[in-house]
């Protein structure tokens, strides 16, 4: 039986983690509500919950135009990450074709490869086909890293799926198409789901890529604004503390509410890698 | 077709034409110091990024699971929290946590250890140690969670049947857990590993490789050379190497964990 | 409602032969079952029938068509497979009636057929519900419904009941012999389980490793079976066989066990002979018996109405004798058995195959 020694401390271990866990970042957010240019001595809890730093940051920093800008981007990727690796990864799970293992060790090597290592001669590719300072710059190179999970994560999706159910199917006449949206994209709903929410955080919190690529502020997107934001602003804790807390603020709404598909896909993405 | 072109880059030996004068810049990265150094980091970073979160998620996922405690699912979601903010962020905290005046040394100084406390990025024999330190915090979470699932999956018979064969909590670790965790283990160690080597973002939002050249890393190298100093060659030929030790590390865990496997 | 047939069929997975050779019709209307262990081949027989494998040689056809080179949806067929195969995300009406919706049927009769083929397998009150709602014997029932509703010329069934419980399957097994006799669909149907081929069939066609060993109704394939490996596959208890030796003078012999056998043929030097336990009994000697033949009780098993003694009467000869329940003897006992001799198979030793 276990003791309620051993229960209590238990506990504690895991408040404790719990607490060192969000330390830092409810030490920012606390920062955050204090007025702009305000000087801290370790932790302060905020005298009021005023947002005007949050607001003094956003127009400072245009923080508008850098979320849209990293909207635009991570949903083009995420789109094109869907509307691609579901085929391949159907073709990949379920037929066999030629070079069909040397094809997806391609994809699959996607995965293994850094930015960081490809990240010199991309740019210079990039700079001479004109498309430094635009979106392109990093949707494509993002789509290409997302299609190596997305086609390695649909692959094994597809592979689970019982045979027999894509008999059953073609028995009752079903064209591919048909057997594609009327059976296996309902069944895949939660597997699809989680691939938008990786790949929508991954693009996101990208930052080497738009350092490199964009230095115009136009197509800056979040990450690399808050960075620029801090060498400018940076003696001014709350604010650069406001705009931290904006820029992780979206992805941390939608990690709250489908945090259960997160962690899964985190997990079995991992494993099965 | 774009797809295609980019997947070309993946297996295009991203060498420059500039830097094909000679392999002669390859020669030079065996005598050059910054680049043995930044590597050096690396190693140490390891230690941070991947052994001691994995060693820690362990201890801490078999405790909380061996004493079957409510709330793991919240906890759960909270510890799996650094994973899913932007790294810039994360260097934005912590930078302000190591900030001479921020809590970190507030509380020292407050538990009577001001002697301790210092501008901890800035200082040159532990700014690498802080580093890693973020390092460690970020990564434990996922340990943790990996590993909690990992312990789910073990049949709790199994654990009975080592009770009854009167093993005690220590025991019961090294016969039931850790050998079911193997495969987990390989994939933390993989993940955590990789990880380290390519850090980035982070210590470019903190040190930028500083004070002095105490943090650099070689991913941050090929950056500066690349886009700073002009040094694209070099930069394109660390690229490759980094690129090749990933590779290599990559492909020898996998071949482990396969034969783990079995 | 068509025959079909198979006519030298063979089908190969690279250097593999899955089937070879296989000539069969199902006549229209009959329930044929194929039968056999696995790896027998019957499974992949019943799958070139529906057109899920191609066809390495020879040739199929449902109601005299050629359809080797048809694909599923055009051959009027439809499919029962073991693990039911249904649609997780649809209801059980969506089920039902998808295979109507993508051959276009118009909705009236869509309805129509569904709700028929649900009244039929008494399902019309889950037709809301999830597959993963259900039961197994209902998922089971959803899964004959779906092959019902299209009213096709023959139904194909891959061992359907083997995930069902024994109780359930035994239930099951009546109800789609009625539901067919009904409808009078060509059905085939696979099994590995020789008491549901033997329940159910109009007839049975034992396979093993790829070929055909005998197509009969069951009572022709139980008193006369064609080899040494039907006789031993059909039946429970299994047939005991073992190797006699004849002189020529009317008498089968082994060790000290004699088998008077008036036989019209003349009879090769070493037979298999084969004796199935109701022809084995504890010896009484004016039962009309051939013995007594003594052995030891190495195995006995009650079965309520019946027992059955295994008694070994030879380091390499264990006969099963039909004793009466509750007057079984205990194992280890000595016990003298008495055989009919007039009822005994004989094979050749060399093929197998019955010598009649």
């Amino acid at each position: 039986m276990i003791s309620r020694t051993e229960r209590t401390a238990t506990y504690a271990i895991a408040i404790a983690f719990a607490f060192l866990t969000l330390a830092p970042l409810v030490g920012i957010l606390f920062a955050a509500f204090h007025p702009p240019g305000a000087l801290l001595n370790g932790v302060s809890v905020p005298h009021s919950l005023s947002f005007s730093t949050f607001s003094n940051a956003w127009h400072r920093g245009s923080f508008g135009r850098l979320m849209l800008s990293s909207l635009i981007v991570a949903s083009s990727v995420v789109a094109a990450t869907v509307v691609l690796s579901i085929p391949a990864g159907f073709a990949f799970g379920t037929m066999r074709f030629p070079f069909s293992s040397a094809l997806f060790f391609l994809f699959l090597s996607g995965l293994v490869i850094p930015f960081e290592a490809l990240i010199v001669p991309l740019y210079y590719h990039f700079r001479d086909l004109g498309l430094t300072d635009t979106y392109w710059a990093l949707i494509l190179p993002q789509t290409g890293l997302s299609l190596s999970f997305g086609v390695f994560w649909m692959r094994a999706f597809f592979r689970a799926t019982p045979r027999s159910l894509l008999e059953a199917a073609r028995i009752d006449g079903a064209s591919s198409w048909t057997t594609m949206t009327r059976v296996l994209l309902p069944m895949g709903r939660p597997a699809i789901l989680t691939m938008v929410l990786l790949v929508f955080m991954w693009t996101w919190n990208e930052f080497l890529l738009a350092l490199v690529m964009i230095s115009d502020d136009a197509h800056r997107t979040a990450p690399l604004g808050l960075s620029v934001f801090k060498s400018r602003y940076g003696i001014d804790v709350p604010s650069v503390s406001a705009a931290a807390t904006l820029v992780a603020l979206p992805v941390l709404v939608v990690y709250v509410f489908l945090q259960r598909h997160f962690i899964r896909g985190v997990l079995s993405g991992a494993v099965k890698g | 077709m774009l797809d295609g072109a980019w997947i070309s880059f993946f297996n295009w030996d991203g060498i420059t034409p500039r830097s094909w004068a000679g392999l002669a810049n390859y020669r030079e990265l065996i005598h050059d110091g910054a680049v043995h150094s930044a590597f050096l980091h690396s190693l140490v970073l390891i230690v941070f990024y991947s052994l001691l979160p994995v060693t820690l998620g362990l201890v801490l996922a078999a405790t909380l699971s061996h004493t079957r405690i409510r709330g793991l699912t919240p906890l759960r979601t909270i510890v799996f929290v650094p994973q899913v903010i932007a790294a810039v962020v994360i260097g934005v905290a912590w930078q302000w946590v190591y900030d001479p005046s921020g809590p970190l040394d507030a509380g020292l100084r407050a538990v009577g250890l001001g002697s301790l406390s210092r501008a901890w990025l800035g200082d040159f024999g532990f700014a690498l140690a802080s580093v890693g330190v973020i390092g460690t915090w970020v990564t434990t979470g996922l340990c943790v969670v990996l590993f909690l699932a990992g312990i789910q999956k073990i049949p709790l018979s199994r654990y009975e049947a080592a009770r009854v064969d009167g093993a005690g909590p220590v025991k019961e670790f090294y016969a039931v857990t850790l050998p079911a965790l193997r495969g987990e283990l390989a994939v933390a160690l993989s993940l955590t590993v990789i990880n380290a080597l390519r850090a980035f973002d982070i210590i470019f939002v903190t040190t930028k490789g500083g004070p002095g050249s105490s943090t650099t890393v070689p991913s941050l190298i090929i950056y500066q050379r690349a886009f700073v100093s002009g040094e694209v060659g070099s930069a394109a030929a660390i690229a490759v190497v980094l690129a090749l030790v990933i590779f290599t590390f990559a492909a020898v865990t996998t071949r482990l964990v396969e034969v783990q496997a079995e | 409602m068509a025959p079909v047939s198979l006519d030298q069929v063979v089908k190969r997975f690279g250097d593999v032969v899955a089937v070879s050779d296989l000539t069969l019709t199902a006549a229209d209307g009959e329930f044929l079952v194929l039968v056999g262990p696995s790896g027998s081949g019957k499974t992949t027989a019943l799958r070139m029938v529906c057109g899920l494998e191609a066809v390495s040689g020879g040739e199929i056809r449902i109601a005299g068509e050629l359809v080797n080179q048809l694909p599923p949806r055009q051959r009027d067929i439809a499919m029962v497979f073991q693990d039911y195969a249904l649609y997780p995300q649809m209801t059980v009406r969506d089920n039902l009636s998808f295979g109507l919706r993508n051959r276009k049927v118009p909705k009236p009769q869509r309805e129509q057929a569904v709700a028929e083929a649900a009244r039929l397998l008494g399902i019309d009150n889950l037709l809301h519900r999830k597959p993963r709602e259900l039961s197994g014997g209902q998922r089971q029932r959803v899964a004959l419904g779906r092959a019902l509703v299209r009213r096709p010329a023959v139904f194909l069934m891959d061992e359907p009941l083997s995930n069902l419980d024994a109780k359930l399957r035994v239930d099951m097994r009546a109800e789609i012999r009625s539901l067919q006799q009904r409808l009078a669909t060509t059905t085939i149907y696979v099994t590995h389980d020789q008491v549901e081929a033997m329940t159910m069939g109009d007839r049975i066609a034992i396979m093993n490793e790829g070929v055909l060993e005998q197509v009969a109704d069951p009572a022709t394939v139980y008193a006369q079976p064609a080899n040494v490996f039907v006789a031993s596959f059909i039946g429970t208890p299994a047939m005991a066989l073992a190797a006699y030796s004849y002189s020529g003078n009317g008498v089968l012999r082994r060790g000290e066990i004699e088998l008077p056998h008036a036989t019209a043929r003349s009879l090769p030097p070493d037979v298999v002979v084969g004796l199935r336990p109701e022809h084995v009994r504890p010896w009484r000697p004016d039962a009309g018996l051939v013995g007594p033949i003594r052995g030891t009780v190495e195995l006995v098993e009650h079965l309520g109405r019946e027992s059955f003694a295994g008694v070994r009467v030879d380091p390499e000869y264990v006969l099963t004798a039909l004793v009466e329940a509750g007057h079984g003897p205990d194992l280890g006992e000595s016990l003298e058995v008495g055989v009919d001799a007039a009822a005994a198979h004989l094979f050749d030793v060399a093929t197998g195959g019955a010598i009649r």
